[in-house]
This record gives structure tokens, sequence and C-alpha cells, in this order.
């Protein structure tokens, strides 16, 4: 891997298509797959190479791929194969959203290689990753005490500036939670439980927008910007994993 | 890293008692080029005359004189970042951090061009000057610090900085912000936007605000400081914290990126900033750092990748991307080093070192280096964070029980030693790098 990445500052080209053939033995990424092989190409992962917090990475997905007519991309998961759980979000989309370009904040362990795999609604994969390296590991979480009942405050919306309806716009998202992993360790031999937002779902007059399932490898506060024609009558719901629920409406 | 460490562990204390010169630099000839008439060994250009730039044409000629060093910096006197944060709170005058290139030429024999460094052809091996001259090298050693990114936040650019200065390189820009720091009333408000890493001085931002917080309390007592982040957590952030308490009250206020702290947009005319999510603060002086990348330079030199930083072999600090030129300092993807004056002085001397084992025919040796950030609470209050480097598996690591940060729990004797120790560290490495004598 090592000599792969060295490779890669000199080969760039070389480097791509390298790294993305070890996906085979990522099972995260092959069992979604199956059968099918995925197009190495039209997605785009925007991350640093280097990384000094691993609490807190941005991380961007594009996708300029050719789509049939009717075609769309349903599905996107952003997957890390050495984290301790390799999920780290996943979006449902529709066709309300007229421009793939989604923004977040992962969480990364150690340093390792993290994919981009996208699906259509017509079944065609699209798939990308990038080698990273973390230099201070961000898997702990700091010091924070662990709190009993964590729940979500601050729910936040921020639409684009001068919306336009049916004008792509970026819409930005984020919620006050600490995002507990269930890895850290609480001093007794055992582990502190874990507690996590597990979805954000944006409906427009009641129609499915997106759908965005976090997990261990997303951030605290989780923070999702995506783009969006549409800028009134939105729905904004927040669920965590016992249930509670914190809507914004705008 | 924790921070009940205490100040000084054993280990580390044994690990820097191993760090002898010897370690990062081979004492071929320690013997000055006045009076010798040895023909040329190599011919080496150097780009930038700050903390990285300065001590590798020093050490390239103490290494081996018989080399051909051409220094080439635009200004003739370098006003250092460290200690101007004691600028803007008045404590020092600009002029005491600024230094000449006299030692380099008079005492080294460098020829220092004071001219800008404005194209790199790497096949030729030629630089380009704005004075009209073009230099030819066997080996280039840039040190070219960081240019900001303007327009990465809405509406700051370079016009815009002359209005709500960075003051993230020090000299101008040091005493604007002086002069808005002296212009605000008592009960204004003092902000400044912070960058997400990878910046310049990682500790910097939060001991501008504490040193503005010290003149503010003395003179401007009912004024405020906010502190908007693009980062959850910041370097030697609980020793910050419990100092800026101790000593300031609820002067300083930090909003975290979770807590909507990221500035998106800047109206430099009205001192006004928003945040990515909509919330718009006022200030009466304000102090934008916004995200940087490699000096421009490095971009014509072609050793720059995606990321605007440049990537280096760690043992030599030659670009992984163009042969027979070095990178050093802000510039350089080093991590976990950080981008400070200390590491770049002592990438300085392990690039000098490989470029003088290199004309010499023999294999640069494994480097060692070390680094301390000091900040200053208020002038008699410091607080440190300490590390130490080496190569393992061709990447740079921090090497595992040296260093550490001040104890969370010192008295504060020890805090007024570590204030101490922070001018002593300053007055030492301006020395070593420029030969001012303070």
């Amino acid at each position: 891997m090592r000599s792969l990445l060295l490779l890669g500052f000199i080969l760039t080209m070389t480097f791509s298509v390298n790294a993305s053939s070890d996906w085979r033995h990522f099972p995260a990424v092959a069992e979604r797959l199956g059968n099918q092989s995925p197009t190495e190409a039209g997605i785009d992962l925007n991350i640093p190479l280097v990384i000094d917090d691993g609490s807190s990475v941005n991380l961007k997905v594009s996708f300029n791929g050719s789509l049939a007519n009717e075609e769309y991309l349903s599905r996107l998961w952003i997957l890390a194969d050495k984290n301790p759980n390799p999920d780290v979000i996943d979006f449902e989309l529709s066709q309300a959203i007229p421009k793939v370009e989604l923004t977040t904040r992962i969480r990364l362990g150690e340093s390792q290689t993290v994919y981009a795999l996208a699906q259509s609604n017509q079944g065609n994969f699209w798939l990308t990753s990038k080698d990273v390296r973390v230099t201070v590991s961000g898997c702990l979480m700091g010091n924070e005490e662990p709190q009993a009942d964590i729940a979500m405050t601050q729910p936040r919306v921020a639409l684009p500036r001068n919306p336009t309806p049916g004008n792509a716009a970026e819409l930005r998202t984020m919620i006050n939670h600490p995002m507990e992993t269930g890895f850290r360790e609480d001093g007794q031999g055992g582990y502190i439980p874990q507690q996590l937002v597990k979805s954000l779902n944006v409906t427009q007059a009641g129609n499915p927008v997106i759908d965005i399932n976090f997990h261990t490898g997303t951030s605290a506060n989780p923070f999702v910007a995506f783009f969006t024609d549409q800028f009134s009558d939105l729905t904004f719901t927040w669920t965590d994993q016992h249930g509670a629920q914190v809507t914004e409406t705008r | 890293m924790s921070d009940r460490k205490p100040l000084f562990s054993s280990s580390r204390r044994q690990l820097l008692k191993g760090l002898g010169l010897a370690t990062l630099f081979p004492a071929i000839s320690a013997c000055t080029a006045t009076g010798t008439s040895q023909a040329s060994a190599g011919r080496v250009v150097v780009i930038g005359g700050g903390f990285g730039g300065a001590t590798a044409a020093k050490y390239i000629k103490r290494g081996n004189p018989a080399i051909d060093v051409t220094l080439v910096e635009p200004n003739k006197t370098f006003y250092t970042c460290p200690f101007s944060n004691l600028v803007l709170a008045g404590e020092r005058t600009l002029d005491s951090i600024g230094h000449s290139y006299d030692e380099l030429s008079q005492v080294y024999g460098v020829k220092v061009v004071h001219a800008l460094a404005q194209d790199i052809d790497p096949v030729a091996k030629r630089v380009s000057l704005s004075d009209g001259q073009t230099l030819q090298y066997d080996k280039l050693l840039l040190s070219p610090g960081i240019d900001m990114r303007w327009n990465a936040i809405e509406g700051y650019d370079e016009a815009a900085s002359a209005l709500a200065p960075h003051a993230w390189k020090a000299g101008p820009q040091t005493l604007l912000l002086r002069q808005q720091l002296e212009a605000m009333a008592d009960g204004d408000t003092f902000i400044m936007s912070v960058p997400g890493n990878p910046f310049r001085c990682p500790p910097g931002p939060y001991e501008r605000a504490s040193l503005v917080a010290h003149y503010l309390k003395t003179y401007k007592p009912r004024s405020k400081i906010l502190i908007l982040d693009g980062k959850d957590n910041f370097s030697k952030q609980g020793l910050f914290t419990a100092g800026w308490e101790a000593h300031y009250g609820d002067m300083i206020e930090w909003v975290s990126l979770s807590n909507d702290g990221r500035v998106v947009r800047v109206d430099a005319n009205r001192k006004e900033v928003e945040t990515e999510f909509g919330t718009r603060h006022q200030a009466a002086a304000l102090n934008v750092i916004p995200p940087q990348k490699a000096g421009f330079i490095a971009d014509r030199a072609g050793v720059t990748d995606a990321s605007g930083w440049v990537p280096v072999d760690p043992v030599t600090f030659e670009s992984t991307q163009q042969k027979d030129i070095y990178v050093v300092g802000d510039a350089t993807i080093a991590s976990p080093m950080p981008k400070s004056g200390f590491a770049a002085n002592a990438q300085g001397k392990v690039a000098a070192s490989a470029i003088v084992a290199s004309f010499a025919g023999i294999s640069p040796q494994d480097p060692i280096w070390a680094n301390t950030c000091y900040s200053l609470i208020n002038p008699d209050y410091g607080i440190s964070v300490a590390a130490v480097y080496r190569v393992q598996e061709n990447q740079i690591i921090s090497v595992e029980g040296a260093g550490g940060l001040s104890a969370s729990d010192a008295p504060d004797m020890i805090r007024r030693s570590e204030a101490a120790y922070a001018v002593g560290w300053y007055n030492a490495i301006s020395q070593d790098t420029w030969g001012t004598k303070l």
C-alpha cells in the first residue's frame, strides 16, 4: 500500500486505477456489487490525502458520469476499509436532486482507503477511491465525558443566499450530537454504549428529496450539504437510534 | 496527547540529549568561505529567506564552503511571525522581530540577491528573477512559505486584506491590524476568523487572541474577542482555555465549527462576516486568517500537488515531483510536523545536509527533528507543546513518549519560566537562522 502511495505521487493515473482494484478484497464494496463490475470514471471523491485530524475530515463526492434516459443516481455509499465499521455515510437520492455533489465530514481512525460507490435506479454502479494518510487518529473522539442519554440539539439548515427555484444551489444541514461510536472503552473493561443520529430525511411538499443514513464513520455533529432546486415547503427530520426525532421546516 | 503529561518526561530528556547537531548534518568542514579559493563544488539557489531558507543557505555553507550558494529574497529585512503577536499587543516593536541577511553574506559568503523569484524551469534548471537576472542551479532549495487562498472565503481577496488584515505574514499587515486594535473603543468587538487544517502555526490564532486580550484588558476592558473557527478543536486547547478563564474571564469567546463557527463570507468594508449557517457578526477590528497554500513559486516549479502543498521525500526534503528541487518549511506536507518556524529551521538543516551529501556523493543520514511551539497567554505566562520526529517506513512519525504538553496544573512560577524560555527560544533560533544577536 505504501509503495502504491509513493508511486501515486509520481504517476497519478496509475495510482487511481491500482487503488480502485483493491475493492475486490473489501466486502463492503464487493458484496454490494455482487457480480457487477463498476464504472471507475465519472465519480469523483475529494478528500485530503494527508489528514491532520481524523475526527473531522471534509469529504465531497460528485458525479458527472453518463446516464441513460430516465436513469438517475439512487444510492451512494461512502465506505472506509480500515475503520472499525466500514460504513461512513450513505445517501438515498431522488430525481429531485438535480446535481449530485454531496459534502460531509467524516471520521477516519487510521490511514486507509476511502471508497465512494454509487448505484443508479437502473442498477448500474460507479466506484472511486482515495488512499489517505491520517497523522493524528480521530478514532477516540477526544476525552469528552460520556453522557447517558444524548439528545440532538441545534438543528441547522442554511438555504442558499439568493435561491431561484429551478436553479440548482447548495443547501447545508447540521445537528449537534457527539455520535458516540460504541468503540470507546469505559475504563472498566467495557465500552461506552453507542448513541448515534441514524438519519436525516428531507422532503419537499411531502415527496422524498434525499434520505441520509449516518454511521460510526460520520463525524460528531453530522453535517451534509447537497444541491437542490427546490427551496420552499421543505421538511428536515433527524432521527436518533432511540427513535427520537427533531424536525425543521423551510 | 493528554493534558496531564509532565512537562519533561524522562524519555523526552534522553531523546533530546541524543539530538546532537551531528545527527542533523555531517561535519564535513566548519571553516568559512572567506579566504578560500576552492573551485565551486556545485551551485545552489535558495529561494526564500525565512526560517527554512536562511537556515539552509547557512548550513550548506557550513557543510561545504566550496558550494556556491545564492539566496533570493525580495525583502532586506525579514519579520518573523513568531512574536508578531507581541507587536499586535504593543509589547514589542516590529523592528525587534526584524532580521537582516548580513551574517549570511559577510560571514558565510552566501550571495544574497534582493529580488523576487518569478519563474523556474526545472528542466533547464534556471530561475528567473524580477530584476531580469536568470540564475543557473545544480540544486534548488525552495522555502516559499505560504500564500493566501484569496476568495476561498467569499469576498476575501487581497484588496479586502487591506481593510480586514490577515496579519499571517508579519510586516505591514501586522502594523495594520495593530492600528485597528488601537482604534477600537472600549466595549468594541475584535473578531478573528480561523481556517481549518492545515495552516501556518496551529497555535498562533489562540496566542493572538490571548495577547490581544492582554492589550484590551489593560486599555479597553469592556471589549470582547470572538474567535470564529473552522475546527472543533485546536492546539493546546485545554491550556489555552484554562489560561483565558484565569486571566481574561469571559472576554474571549470561541465558536467551534459545530457551533457554526466557520466563516464563509466576508464584507471587509462593513467589517462583517457570515458563517456557514447564516449568522452575521460585525466587528470593530476584523482579522481574517484565510485558508492557505504553498507560496506561488512552488507552483511555478511544479512541485505542488492537488492539495496546493508540496509532497517531499521525508529523508532529504527533495520534491517527489521534480528532481534536484528541495522544499522546506510551511509549504511542505510534513505532517505530523507542524507548519512552524522551528520545524522549517530543522528541515532547512536536513535539506542542507542532504544537498551537501549529494554533492559529495554520499548517502544522506536518517534525520531526527525536534519542534517546540511556545505560546504566550500573557507576556509572563507561557505554555508549550514539544515533539520529536523521525522517519519510519519512509514517512515522518512523531516519536511516542517524546515531548508533550505543559502540565495542566503547573504553578504560575512554571508559566513564568516558560514565558522566559519562549524568549530564549526566539533569541536562539534568530541567531541560528540569521545570526541576529539578541
